[in-house]
């Protein structure tokens, strides 16, 4: 509840990379997780709305993928190099290849792509969230409360969905 | 080269396409480039994209040295950055804050005592859409296959361009064409502080403090569109002028549009310059100016000094003598195909000398000198009868002659000048002063009086006057005019309403609309 959602905000899990080597050794490193790359720039809008949903996701999401941030005007060879002409621009890379890139700052999308790659997680936001943000918080999009869910319980989930 | 001749005037779609490839074969071994453009602004990057159309390989070079004050911006030029595109949206904002106060009378129940703009936000703004204009421009040189580099091109000879890369190397390339677009930026005056003290239009649309009471020095249209939106916003400011209102557009008009900026409260200086700037000790400007006709001295302390008393040709980094070509004070010599002096090299935009500096004039230019390199084509560029606009609140916009360029070339009684005043009806409610919304059209005296010039103060004063560039350069009589029925109601009506001349003396005031 409050405590759980303090803890969302102890550290930042979305990376922005700094230059094309930091993105290479990111991915390299992620190793077996997912990576999602979101392409953006500082004066776009769309980018600026997905932004908090993209730490709740690394935050959901921790224990399969990565969610790294690559600022367009800061890193042309990488936009260049993934063709990327609108913002936001999301990749999914596994294993250093891309399984995925669309355009678009639409969080279902997001959200529904990390799914299909991630598996559902059980999300009772609802509850929690309308415990300490009070009733009249509007029902809307934003996913209100991420509840962590420990390493152990991750893969009973894994193992349960087949 | 005799095969090539005979295959160009034989002009069937084969041997265009031989004459095509024998090009490129001939040029590839010879050149790097087919063209290296320099300055990525609107004639240099228009002409760019144009000749990879018709397979040109072309190299563009863009940089951007950042002003006194530290300001730079990215790829697209002038018009993007530091011109057209950020001073529509300032003088939209300004507007805006007057609708504000309209509305009030048309019954919104809005409360538009003491409203303020937020500066800072509204640089926020103008400057993202800036940046997702450098990065459109960005793609689409990628997409184009237009190679860009953000550097300064310079000439070791007449073929060979030179540049640091980012990281400090030098390198050489060579083109068969080189197109100079550099443009130009503004000058400041040869006085104490006026470097570290003034800013220009290259500061203003990204200043980081609200500009407050301001000095405009210079009555050009960049120093009256300035004064205006920074009026419209709320701040004060006070324009210096060292003889007369734009200069080089019609006389009448241009007093009529400085009327109608005092008539909005802002200062005028006249037949002032500025002698020096200093710092206040508490940390605001000095500045000591002199009027040229009482011979008086005086000053006055502002917030934020812009300097807006012309520009500048970018010829300095160029290293033209090394190329041959030859400059007029700081701009480069063309002749009518914007050739220089030197047969192979060429120049489009605000760094060729004698000709309009408006982007839609350097577009033109350059895609049409694109197309006659690359495409066989021969047409020229059309300088004459060119519109343009001055966005102060109300508009100024007109088309071909001025009134004393048709007297010193018609004279005055060879030619007919059809004027009113008149009243836009959304005027009315809230009040505003229709006092200096007035139009004329300048016209030959005799036959069906083909028009000379058109011009026009008022509300979206360019819309109205686009439409009519086109019928100008049709051939646009007073008779097809007057035939014209007008769209009711609108202010552009106007023009086909026109029937007062001011040989005649009558009183060119509007009883009413409609009659």
């Amino acid at each position: 509840m409050a405590a759980a959602a303090k803890e969302k905000n102890t550290t930042k899990k979305v990376i922005t990379v700094q230059s094309k080597d930091d993105f290479d050794r990111i991915v390299a490193e992620a190793g077996n997780k997912h990576v999602l790359v979101e392409f953006f720039a500082t004066w776009c809008g769309p980018c600026a709305l997905i932004g908090p949903r993209l730490e709740e996701f690394a935050q959901e999401y921790a224990d399969c993928l990565v969610i790294i941030k690559v600022d367009v005007d800061d890193n042309e060879d990488l936009a260049e190099e993934y063709d990327v002409s609108s913002m936001p621009s999301f990749l999914i890379i596994k294993n250093k290849i891309k399984l995925e890139q669309f355009v678009g700052s639409s969080g279902e999308r997001v959200h529904s792509t990390l799914q299909k790659f991630c598996g559902k997680r059980d999300e009772k936001t609802a509850t929690a969230a309308g415990a300490s943000a009070g009733p009249s918080q509007k029902p809307n999009r934003m996913v209100s409360m991420i509840k962590v869910v420990s390493p152990s319980k991750a893969n009973v989930m894994h193992s349960d969905k087949k | 080269m005799m095969l090539l001749k005979s295959l160009r005037s034989s002009g069937s779609f084969r041997s265009v396409l031989l004459l095509r490839f024998a090009g490129s074969v001939r040029n590839a071994s010879k050149f790097d480039y087919d063209l290296v453009v320099l300055g990525g602004g609107s004639g240099g990057l228009a002409c760019a994209k144009e000749a990879v159309e018709y397979g040109a390989r072309v190299l563009c070079l863009d940089y951007v040295k950042p002003t006194p004050a530290g300001t730079k911006w990215g790829v697209g030029g002038t018009c993007v950055n530091v011109g057209c595109i950020p001073k529509k949206l300032m003088h939209q904002a300004s507007l805006l804050g007057e609708a504000v106060h309209e509305a009030v009378a048309y019954g919104w129940n809005v409360n538009d005592r003491d409203i303020k703009p937020d500066w800072k936000k509204l640089v926020k703004v103008v400057q993202n859409h800036i940046k997702s204009v450098n990065w459109v421009t960005r793609v689409d040189l990628r997409d184009k296959k237009v190679e860009y580099v953000n550097s300064i091109g310079s000439f070791v000879n007449p073929h060979t361009i030179k540049y640091k890369t980012k990281q400090g190397e030098l390198k050489q390339l060579t083109a068969q064409y080189v197109v100079i677009a550099v443009g130009g930026r503004p000058r400041y005056p040869p006085i104490k502080g006026a470097i570290e003290l003034g800013i220009t239009s290259d500061d203003i649309f990204s200043y980081e403090k609200e500009p407050g009471r301001t000095l405009v020095v210079g009555a050009g249209y960049v120093g009256l569109e300035c004064a205006c939106f920074l009026k419209g916003l709320g701040y004060d400011p006070t324009v210096m002028v060292r003889s007369i209102v734009l200069r080089g557009f019609d006389r009448q008009m241009s007093e009529f549009l400085a009327a109608m900026m005092t008539e909005r409260g802002i200062h005028f200086l006249n037949t002032t310059i500025p002698m020096g700037v200093e710092r206040t000790p508490e940390g605001k400007l000095l500045v000591q100016y002199r009027n040229t006709t009482t011979q008086t001295d005086g000053s006055d302390v502002f917030d934020t000094v812009l300097w807006a008393i012309g520009r500048k040709g970018l010829i300095e980094d160029l290293n033209l003598g090394a190329a041959g070509v030859q400059t007029y004070n700081d701009k480069v010599i063309v002749d009518h195909t914007e050739a220089t002096s030197v047969p192979h090299i060429f120049a489009v935009g605000d760094i060729i000398y004698g000709r309009p500096e408006l982007t839609p004039v350097a577009i033109l230019s350059g895609r049409l000198l694109a197309r006659r390199l690359f495409a066989g084509s021969t047409q020229l560029m059309d300088y004459t009868d060119v519109a343009t606009t001055v966005f102060t609140p109300l508009e100024y916009s007109c088309v071909g002659m001025s009134e004393e360029m048709a007297i010193e070339r018609l004279g005055a009684d060879n030619i007919e000048v059809f004027h009113g005043y008149y009243k836009p009806t959304e005027f009315f409610i809230p009040q505003k002063s229709f006092r200096h919304c007035y139009l004329k059209a300048v016209a030959e005296v005799s036959g069906d009086q083909k028009i000379l010039g058109l011009h026009y103060i008022g509300p979206v004063a360019g819309e109205v006057i686009q439409g009519f560039a086109a019928a100008l350069k049709s051939g646009l009589t007073v008779k097809t005019l007057l035939n014209t029925v007008g769209i009711h109601p609108t202010t552009a009506e106007e023009f086909t309403r026109l029937s007062i001349t001011k040989r005649s003396g009558v009183d060119p005031t509007p009883a009413s609309c409609c009659s």
